[in-house]
């Protein structure tokens, strides 16, 4: 499987037509343009790539790229060891 | 639950099983145009921000004094003039904004289209309702309990609306959608040839209007005036209805013995563009083969596929034979899919819009 970060930064500007450079760790998802029905699609869409429930909590307006990713990581690392 | 889907190779003895067949179809908005400029200011939205957000330009708004049976009659009336040929003897009412919480739609519109006497009652789906509505006719049809269906789809969405509510507010408007329906052959232009419909009752808040029923009546404490208001969760919604819309569509397909390359056009409940658009990557079904008009009606509930398919057809843009992919997700929560053959209609299906 690809690593989460590629999944994230691939989604986003495939998808949701963020620019590449702008797909920073501190960058928020309301600063990429997201805005709420964006965020439940980019939910979705990473539900369904990595196999893992996204929480509304886990891609808010504010979360930032960082944060979605480290929050993903956690839960697929929990998945696997399962 | 699936149909018919043992039926589709009928052996070369035996005649094609029977099936339930489109005979008329056609549509009706109220004339009153809502744009989005003309959108309560204390919204604060733009027009910009309204169609990126939900690919709505304008929506439609019945009159004071006008309810849904009298949309529901217009159009109701309208399918009847296409199909022409012999009277229903059974009226079918989808509708999630009844004029009275009793009786049933159905045999009061009966009695006004001159159909009195006839088998009438409504089906409660919400927006999945015409799906529901269509299965319903179809079980009604090849039961023998009916030989000619009209199936009316209206919603007067702007009575059941929060003024205060933004989200609704700019999706939903009013407007209906019928069809006629009799018994015919598997296979033939406007058959119903598969059905998938689902529900998860665990999902019922997240689409209600939670007062007004038998609930409140024995509570009566526990209710406010908001609460006769339509709520959505639109984000929770937004996902389940793209899951949905697009399992029940594969469902469907495969029930069918149709690839997506096959379907030659998917009318998708006109929920909100971007749903449209992430089901249709989904299914898949690229965007030309869509049938859609909710930029210019928005969120017409339970009417909203008629309403598309009566639209697109009065342009003619849909040709007999057809394959034509329907799926629907509402309140319940309930979905729904069907594969359907365009039918070769009569006569011309008149334009969406009231008689000038």
């Amino acid at each position: 499987m690809p690593p989460v970060q590629t999944v994230v930064t691939t989604v986003l500007t495939e998808k949701f037509e963020v620019s590449p450079e702008s797909v920073l760790p501190d960058a928020t998802l309301e600063s990429l343009d997201l805005d709420s029905l964006a965020l439940a699609e980019l939910a979705l869409a990473l539900q369904e790539e990595l196999g893992v429930k996204v929480e509304e909590h886990e891609a808010a307006k504010r979360t930032t790229v960082g944060e979605l990713v480290a929050a993903l990581h956690a839960k697929r690392a929990e998945r696997d060891s399962l | 639950m699936a149909c018919a889907e043992d039926q589709l190779t009928p052996s070369a003895n035996r005649p094609a099983p029977s099936a339930a067949v489109l005979d008329g179809i056609a549509g009706y908005v109220p004339a009153g145009v809502v744009a989005n400029a003309g959108l309560p200011s204390a919204w604060d939205v733009d027009d910009a921000w309204v169609r990126r957000r939900t690919g709505i330009r304008e929506r439609r708004r019945a009159a004071p004094g006008v309810s849904t049976g009298d949309l529901a009659l217009e159009a109701g009336r309208r399918a009847l003039t296409v199909a022409g040929g012999a009277p229903v003897d059974t009226v079918l009412v989808a509708t999630s904004t009844p004029d009275r919480p009793m009786p049933a739609m159905a045999p009061l519109l009966a009695t006004r289209l001159g159909l009195g006497g006839a088998a009438a009652w409504d089906v409660s789906a919400a927006c999945s309702g015409f799906v529901y509505g269509l299965a319903t006719a179809s079980g009604a049809l090849l039961s023998g309990c009916a030989d000619r269906v009209l199936l009316v789809a209206a919603e007067v969405y702007s009575t059941l609306l929060d003024p205060d509510d933004r989200s609704a507010g700019i999706v939903f408007g009013d407007g209906a959608g019928a069809v006629v329906l009799r018994r015919g052959r598997l296979g033939e232009p406007g058959s119903v040839l598969a059905f998938d419909l689902g529900s998860d009752g665990s999902g019922d808040e997240l689409i209600e209007v939670s007062g007004g029923g038998a609930r409140e009546r024995a509570t009566p404490g526990a209710y406010g005036p908001g609460d006769r208001f339509f709520r959505m969760r639109g984000r929770e919604v937004f996902q389940h209805a793209v899951t949905r819309m697009t399992q029940s569509s594969q469902t469907v397909l495969k029930h069918a013995g149709w690839s997506p390359e096959d379907v030659d056009r998917f009318c998708a409940h006109q929920a909100n563009a971007r749903i449209l658009t992430a089901v249709g990557e989904r299914v898949p079904i690229p965007g030309p083969r869509h049938v859609t008009n909710i930029e210019r009606v928005g969120n017409t509930g339970a009417a909203s596929i008629p309403l598309a398919l009566a639209d697109a057809a009065s342009r003619g843009e849909l040709q007999p034979g057809e394959r034509v992919l329907l799926t629907t997700f509402g309140a319940g929560l309930t979905w729904g899919s069907a594969a359907v053959l365009w039918p070769e209609l009569g006569r011309p299906v008149p334009g969406i819009e009231p008689a000038r």
